[in-house]
């Protein structure tokens, strides 16, 4: 097993209270850990725990912000995602026969499920109480021991194709938000869509990609040039409540429900539903990865081997 | 200069040859000194059925006429995302889920992005990749392009000259194959299965080898797109 660094020292970071920030703290120094696998992807894991994993399966847990766990190795061949579903971790990727597996983690990352999955290619549903996947041919329930529970089918836009655009799923109590993204294929080209269902069903389409789930709005980014725009979503409609234009290509992350926090060059969050400034940080380089935890925002680099942690000011109640 | 569209046939004497499409019977034929050489499955445009939206470009017929072929050789266009690079790029996964490519001019690792600037995320080519070829391990090289690793071009010879001159321009619509044909063939040729373009011209991965190496994709070749009303005439079929 590889040694791991566990080097956590203070960098100071320029902090700057926004308009609309009144009652934020401002972010107090904040520490640097070095983790042992870089360029990976960042899930918080609830309170101050962070997973950072990559797709050959190599996973590591900073708990509480400071301490790193040993490097410890996901048992899937090939892991393609990774999620925090309520209480549970779950894991979806291929195992060495190249056969589709879900998995439930622990917190200290050891299977305490797995399911084996038809030859589809799903996504790990967000939003529910208990874990479901979805893949092009619906939704499918993940029942205790093993046990593949039922299929339903997802929202979709009427006419809507075969697609190659990698699916979202979110249910709450009123049903499941479905998206897709763009098919960027010459066969099968389609645009990009998020469909809701029931008595109020709504449906979305265009260029936007990686839906984001936040509290009662669906956020949506669509690239532009240089710039990105970032549209919030009534969850309960479809109707865009506000819309932002952001530099680069962010990364987004949810804060509780009420805020929206983008890391470009720069972390800052907006509040929900009208995208005011509600704090910023300036980041070390340009944000690859961030995950929002209790008192933290963890960020990787590109390219880099160190997980930079930014104090994180609490949304204000509304 | 000598004609390109004939060629000395073992007696010394020159032998016409000739490329011809038959979109309605969806047959491509390689016909040389009046005889059918070459004969395989080729399917042309169709235009869209009635609400079919295509947001990136309307499929329509393979244009009709008479062409003369100018290149065999890899192809790409921005207009098509995942055609941005060439078919056997090398490729890696990147940071935070995206792709890179290897510019191979520069030699320097890019990201991969279409025209608007979205970057591609491993987990679509991943996908792409596994409904292709079943395989769960990132790929090594880029193998989604749309037109697969070779594309046959092209045009209208205006001013008859057997020359790519003037205002004369290398058609939009050309002789291809596609990723999921590519994978397919691996399988076996039987398990091929060609659909409708968006006005180019589909062919097998092994077919367009055969023409290939029969010479039917030489440059000057004369190339006929008949209607897709006519049939192939009886001396041909």
């Amino acid at each position: 097993m590889a040694m791991i660094g566990r080097s956590v020292f203070l960098s100071t970071l320029f902090a700057c209270a926004l308009g609309g920030s009144a009652g934020h703290a401002r972010p107090p120094a904040a520490p640097v850990a070095k983790t042992s696998i870089p360029n990976g992807m960042l899930v918080s894991l609830g309170g101050n725990d962070l997973l950072v994993w990559n797709r050959d399966g190599q996973a590591q847990v900073l708990r509480g912000g400071t301490s790193w766990q040993p490097e410890t190795r996901l048992p899937l061949a090939s892991v393609r995602q990774v999620r925090v579903q309520g209480s549970r971790v779950l894991a979806v990727g291929f195992d060495a026969e190249r056969e589709p597996v879900a998995l439930q983690l622990t917190a200290a990352l050891a299977p305490d499920a797995q399911w084996k999955l038809p030859q589809e290619w799903f996504e790990i549903g967000e939003g529910a109480t208990s874990p479901w996947l979805l893949s092009e041919k619906g939704s499918l329930a993940l029942s205790p021991n093993g046990v593949l529970g039922a299929r339903a089918a997802l929202p979709a836009p009427s006419g809507a194709k075969s697609s190659s655009g990698t699916l979202y799923g979110y249910r709450s109590e009123s049903g499941v938000v479905a998206c897709q993204g763009e098919d960027k294929t010459l066969a099968n080209a389609a645009s990009a869509w998020c469909a809701s269902q029931g008595s109020a069903a709504w449906q979305l389409e265009g260029r936007f990609r990686d839906p984001l789930v936040c509290g009662a709005f669906l956020v949506l980014r669509t690239q532009q040039a240089q710039k990105t725009e970032v549209a919030v979503h009534a969850l309960a409609s479809g109707a865009v409540v506000a819309k932002a234009l952001v530099a680069g290509r962010p990364q987004l992350a949810c804060n509780e429900g009420r805020e929206i926090v983008i890391g470009t060059t720069v972390i800052e969050a907006k509040s929900l539903p009208g995208l005011e400034p509600a704090w910023k940080v300036k980041a070390k380089g340009p944000v690859a990865a961030m995950a929002v935890l209790d008192d933290w925002i963890a960020y990787q680099k590109s390219g880099s081997d160190q997980v930079q942690l930014v104090a994180r000011p609490k949304p204000s109640a509304k | 200069m000598s004609d390109p569209q004939s060629h000395p046939s073992a007696h010394g004497r020159r032998v016409r040859k000739s490329l011809h499409f038959y979109p309605g019977e969806k047959q491509l034929l390689w016909i040389v000194g009046g005889e059918v050489e070459i004969r395989a499955e080729a399917w042309g445009g169709e235009n869209p059925k009635p609400n079919e939206v295509d947001p990136v470009m309307k499929p329509r017929r393979t244009t009709p006429g008479t062409f003369i072929i100018h290149t065999y050789a890899p192809y790409r266009t921005k207009t098509w995302a995942w055609s941005n690079v060439r078919w056997g790029t090398p490729i890696k996964p990147g940071p935070n889920n995206t792709v890179l490519y290897l510019n191979l001019a520069t030699r320097a690792w890019m990201t991969m992005k279409d025209r608007h600037g979205n970057e591609f995320t491993q987990d679509e080519v991943l996908k792409a990749h596994w409904g292709n070829y079943g395989k769960t391990a990132f790929p090594t090289t880029w193998q989604l392009n749309d037109f697969g690793p070779f594309s046959i071009r092209y045009f209208k010879d205006k001013n008859h000259d057997g020359k790519l001159d003037g205002d004369e321009r290398l058609s939009g619509e050309m002789i291809h194959t596609t990723p999921e044909n590519e994978a397919q063939a691996l399988q076996g040729d039987d398990k091929v299965k060609l659909g409708s373009s968006h006005g180019c011209i589909h062919v097998k991965p092994r077919d367009r080898e055969f023409f290939k190496q029969a010479g039917a994709f030489r440059r000057g070749t004369k190339f006929v797109i008949h209607r897709y009303e006519e049939v192939i005439p009886p001396q041909w079929r």
